[in-house]
């Protein structure tokens, strides 16, 4: 028995209205980077960028986001450009570019399986279709798809500001749940995958209840270059079990030097379970999801070390 | 048997094109001249007293043409009981109470408008347990129960269970729970009212009942029934949820009786989840008692049911969650009591199965346990104890047809019940017992059919039976164009307006095919006999020797002879004095309302099926997967093969959703997941590929060319015949739904833990590897 004074809205409030109709916005859409940034100046705070979508209208509709404008991105062509291999190997992939673009993408699938894998886990096809990948990084969902694979891979991304631009490591490019390091004056304009070390292996997974549709209860990206027999470089990433996507050095650490034989992937994979610092919602409680994560990082590394 | 042209083919929905290219028109569809829109605002409390409304800002904002609140209107209580305000005037029960309603030029307005209210509420001590809820010092949630408990009492004795139980050879005990499930009717709910210059209401609505709610409607606005006219556009799923006259359908009558004008309410999706009605949770504790030679000897059982702050008709399910208990199974001594207590959760209503669902999850695994502690295989075990044809029930059903055993041997036999598994795969078996020839749950369980044969040989068929996307209108199509020969594109329903079909007591207990079925032979009968007169004389023979198919009649003795229907039609028609071919039937099935006592024939005729599931379990996530799934179902007869595999496919979708994963998560009366992203329904993608359907025909005597009501009946054994498949393949039983991959993983580890306790005791200590 429990008493309900201590929740829901003040006694001022009549009470709780569902809306159908969005609040009223301006929609404005800017066609280049300049124009998007004094747009968002103009706003301090109080516009969205708009991308696909599929984040932003959902988080109007159920009143997350209550913004006085939106910033329609979409025509910026400086944010898209799709997928380029850079001189050297980098990969450049513009912020616009959409999940289904980067699931299909020939040159990512050969290079970097990873992302395109983990990318066709997301949604459904019409998301994909709608959905970008600067958006899914800029929501910074703690459970967003693109990042564990992207942080495995060390990428780096580009931002534009009023001050020019920069490039900075995606790793610190998060900072908490649905916050960046963008601020409220800031775009996205790329994102750099570097040439993959030689040999590298990588594998994704992701649990949830459902096969589609479905934000991840736990998700991993694991990747691991061998050099004869040993373990050389190794990377542990770990989704929605932390306030941002988690990379676990500790248990890279327990990788790296080692031949990746059972005992190792055990350890590393409880120390992943030991670095989580998931919380308890509907979709899983904190110990489950701590059991997930060591199941999957071990399954993962099962798959890319053993 | 056969011989039939239309009937056992596979047939598309008369619908699917409509639905398909989206032509269909559903109620967010309809719009009238001058509408307004209507919008609630809710409680945000689970429990609390209304001190002080105040709607000045609301009505003083542009375009508000109307705010109603529980003082301003005069309007009688709904559901079952009655206890149930439209408007809450001195104290709300729940988070989906309607405290104040409000009519406006746009939706926009509307919204504005209610957020515009200023409420004073005193937040109450809510309770929203059953279990705490049923102790005395429990906030106490309706003034005329005191208890909490609904004042409707369901026990049913038969024999001495308790006795049997002590008595037997082996017995299997535990306590069952089920969580709230919602329906998630792809078209949330909607009402459109408007009153005619002379005060005549024409409600447009998606209900099950149409003229169940006109009595509704007109006790709860003070009008007499023939004021109330009910249109139903194409309906978006129902489920059972729509069996009540819901709150919102009486307020878009309020707001247009004041506005004088048109309104329509709509919910969104989200108000859809916290709103709409549950399934009602369930806490059985059930007992089972065998001999040594595997023969069942008794039950008891005990089920407390999460009624929520009202009730609606789902406070009604422990009669069908009985059926189940009490008859699937030869069962001698059975005692029952369901107890429906009030709690400040959203209160649940009907669904698809009706308490079935729940009780069965309960005895279909106890069946399970028993057989493995009576050391018997555990289909042999059911087939042992399954019903015979011709048997009469503890509850006094009287089983004509019964397949049980056949459709038990068809899903055993086809999910390779004793094929070899691999680690981690287990199969699973359940069966199931239903109402398939109607349910007397209300003083009639008829309905009626007008069929019109006009002049071109077009059919009409006139009929208050409802489609809610089961396919009925194509089984009742099938029939008729069956029984006078037409083809099927010569046959349109038309179900939709009070005012034009005759009655019905509307769609529920898988009744339609088989009532709404014989209604309509019924009635097309009555047009064959005064059709045949014609076709004889055309054809120079006698009425025995004709026969009526592709459109035309036929002398049987010389094929050569034949006569277009239409022909025929217009032969008696345009002549001095002629004939029109229509004709009517008010089928009202022979069936029982069962006693106090819980007893009595309550339907027709009985349906059985079994359903076995090979699955594989994750034994480090927890996750189910659904390897092959077999649904043997004894329908009596296929009418429409498409459309029965289309019912038993969804229910068996809804089924797995029921047993896997699907749970309105509420937390302290308050829903936490209205959602499709958080509310786990299962899509395309999470389905078995490996499914298969088996059509057991028992021709019952009874039924329409012999068919038996199904559409509930995919949905009933599914969660229990995957709970004995989990239990298979890990060792560990579920007593919870949903079986989600948290709780069986949580299940798999206890089960190590006593297994690694109890060797411990043997080996000594030892380190477990990887914790
Ligand atoms: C049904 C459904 C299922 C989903 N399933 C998944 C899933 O499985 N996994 C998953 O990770 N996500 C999922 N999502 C979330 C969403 O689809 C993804 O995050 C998607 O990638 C967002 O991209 P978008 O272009 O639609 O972003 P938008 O909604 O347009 O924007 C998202 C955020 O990013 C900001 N933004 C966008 N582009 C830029 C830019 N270039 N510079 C600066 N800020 C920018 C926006 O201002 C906003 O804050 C799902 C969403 C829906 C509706």
């Amino acid at each position: 028995m429990e008493a309900c004074a201590t929740h829901g809205p003040s006694a001022s409030a009549g009470g709780r209205v569902f809306r159908a109709a969005l609040p009223p916005f301006e929609y404005l859409a800017a066609t280049s980077v300049p124009e998007a940034l004094r747009l968002l100046a103009k706003f301090r705070g109080r516009a969205v960028l708009l991308a696909g979508g599929t984040d932003v209208l959902v988080q109007m509709r159920t009143g997350k986001r209550v913004p006085e404008a939106v910033i329609d991105i979409k025509r910026v062509a400086a944010l898209g450009g799709g997928v380029k291999v850079e001189r050297g190997g980098r990969i450049a992939i513009g912020a616009l570019t959409t999940l289904a673009d980067i699931e299909h993408d020939a040159k990512l699938r050969r290079l970097v399986p990873l992302l395109p894998e983990a990318v066709a886990t997301m949604a459904s096809p019409q998301v994909r279709n709608r959905g970008t990948i600067g958006g899914n990084l800029c929501n910074a969902a703690p459970s967003a798809d693109t990042a564990p694979p992207l942080l495995a891979l060390d990428a780096l991304v580009r931002l534009h500001t009023r001050k020019g631009v920069r490039t900075m490591p995606l790793a610190e490019f998060f900072t908490g749940p649905g916050r960046t390091a963008l601020g409220t004056d800031a775009v996205l304009g790329a994102i750099l995958v570097p040439k993959p070390p030689r040999g590298l292996r990588a594998a994704f997974r992701k649990h949830g209840v459902r096969e589609a549709m479905e934000c991840a209860v736990v998700s991993v990206a694991v990747a691991v270059a061998k050099e004869r027999g040993t373990i050389r470089h190794a990377r542990v990433v770990l989704g929605a079990v932390a306030p941002t996507p988690l990379r676990v050095p500790a248990a890279e650490a327990l990788l790296v030097g080692h031949p990746g034989g059972p005992l190792d992937l055990l350890a590393a994979a409880g120390e992943a379970a030991d670095a989580a610092r998931p919380i308890t919602d509907v979709r899983g409680s904190s110990d489950y999801r701590r059991d997930v994560v060591r199941t999957l990082v071990r399954r993962a590394l099962e798959e890319v070390a053993g | 048997m056969s011989g039939h042209r239309i009937v056992g083919t596979k047939v598309p929905k008369l619908d699917a094109w409509d639905k398909a290219t989206g032509a269909a028109r559903y109620g967010h569809d309809v719009s009238l001249p001058g509408m307004l829109h209507g919008k609630i605002l809710r409680s945000p409390h689970p429990h609390a007293r209304i001190k002080r409304i105040d709607v000045r800002r609301a009505e003083a904002l542009p375009g508000v043409h109307c705010v109603l609140t529980a003082d301003r209107v005069r309007v009688g209580k709904l559901g079952f009981l009655g206890d149930h305000p439209v408007l809450k005037g001195d104290k709300v029960r729940c988070v989906r109470d309607e405290v104040a309603a409000v009519a406006a030029t746009s939706e926009a307005a509307a919204e504005e408008a209610c957020a515009l209210i200023r409420v004073e509420y005193e937040p109450l001590p809510a309770v929203f347990d059953p279990l705490e809820a049923m102790q005395p010092e429990a906030p106490r949630i309706h003034e005329n129960a005191p208890d909490n408990l609904v004042p409707h009492r369901y026990e049913f004795r038969h024999g001495d269970a308790e006795r049997a139980i002590a008595g037997s050879a082996h017995v299997v005990q535990g306590t069952y729970r089920t969580q709230f499930m919602t329906h998630c009717c792809l078209e949330p709910c909607f009402a459109l009212a408007a009153f005619d210059p002379a005060g005549r209401l024409t409600m447009t609505s998606s209900t099950q009942v149409p003229y169940l709610m006109q009595s509704h409607l007109s006790r709860a606005l003070g009008i007499h029934g023939k004021d109330v006219r009910v249109l139903q556009p194409t309906i978006g799923g129902a489920f059972g949820s729509k069996l009540d006259t819901h709150p919102y359908e009486v307020l878009a009558a309020l707001l247009a009786r004041h506005s004088g004008r048109p309104v329509r309410i709509l919910y969104t999706r989200e108000e859809e989840f916290v709103c709409a009605p549950t399934r009602q949770p369930m806490i059985i504790r059930m007992a089972t008692g065998c001999d040594r030679e595997g023969r069942l000897t008794g039950r008891v059982c005990e089920a407390i049911l999460d009624n929520g702050a009202y009730t609606s008709w789902g406070a009604t399910t422990p009669h069908i969650m009985l059926v189940g208990i009490s008859s699937l199974y030869k069962l001698e001594h059975v005692s029952f009591r369901a107890t429906c207590v009030y709690t400040n959760n959203p209160w649940s209503g009907a669904f698809r199965g009706y308490g079935n669902p729940q009780g069965t999850f309960a005895n279909e695994q106890q069946m399970d346990e028993l057989a493995r502690k009576a050391g018997i295989d555990p289909v042999e075990f059911r087939i042992r104890n399954a019903n015979d044809p011709n048997s009469t029930t503890p509850q006094g059903f009287r089983v004509t047809t019964c397949a049980l055993k056949e459709c038990l041997d068809t899903a055993a036999t086809r999910v390779g019940w004793r094929e070899p598994k691999r680690p981690n795969e287990g199969v699973g078996i359940a069966g199931m017992f239903h109402v398939g020839g109607g349910g007397r749950v209300y003083k009639s369980d008829a309905c009626g059919v007008i069929a019109k044969l006009d002049d071109f040989a077009h059919l009409t068929l006139l009929t208050g039976a409802t489609e809610i996307g089961t396919g009925s209108d194509t089984a009742m199509a099938m029939l008729a164009a069956e029984e006078l020969g037409l083809p099927l594109g010569n046959v349109s329903v038309i179900n939709n307006d009070t005012d034009a079909a005759p009655w019905d007591v509307g769609i529920h207990a898988s009744r339609t095919t088989f009532i709404a079925g014989n209604a309509t032979l019924g009635a097309v009968r009555e047009i064959r006999r005064k059709l045949l007169p014609w076709a004889a004389k055309e054809l120079g023979c006698s009425e025995d020797a004709v026969e009526l198919h592709d459109g035309s009649a036929w002398r049987r003795d010389d094929p050569a002879r034949s006569a277009p229907i239409e022909k025929l039609v217009r032969t008696a028609h345009f002549r001095e004095q002629g004939e029109m071919f229509v004709g009517q039937c008010f089928y009202d099935p022979p069936n029982q309302f069962q006693d106090p006592k819980m007893r009595g024939n309550v339907s027709a005729t009985y349906s059985f099926a079994a359903h076995a599931v090979r699955v594989r379990v994750d034994p480090e996530t927890g996750k189910v997967k659904i390897l092959k799934f077999v649904a043997a179902h004894d329908i009596g007869k296929v009418i429409n093969r498409l459309g029965l595999e289309g019912q038993i496919e969804g229910a068996i979708a809804q089924g797995i959703g029921y047993a896997l994963t699907e749970q309105l998560r509420i937390d302290g009366g308050r829903v936490g997941n209205a959602s499709f992203l958080d509310y786990k329904m299962l899509n395309a993608a999470d389905l078995p590929e490996d499914v298969e359907i088996h059509f057991i025909e028992s021709a019952d005597p009874a039924g329409p060319y012999g068919a038996k009501g199904v559409s509930e009946a995919g949905l009933i054994p599914t969660a229990a015949a995957i709970g004995n498949a989990i239990r298979d393949a890990t060792g560990v039983r579920l007593h919870r739904l949903p079986m989600s991959p948290e709780s069986v993983l949580a299940a798999i580890r206890a089960g190590e833990q006593e297994a690694l306790d109890s060797e411990l005791e043997v080996t000594g200590p030892l380190t477990r590897s990887g914790t």
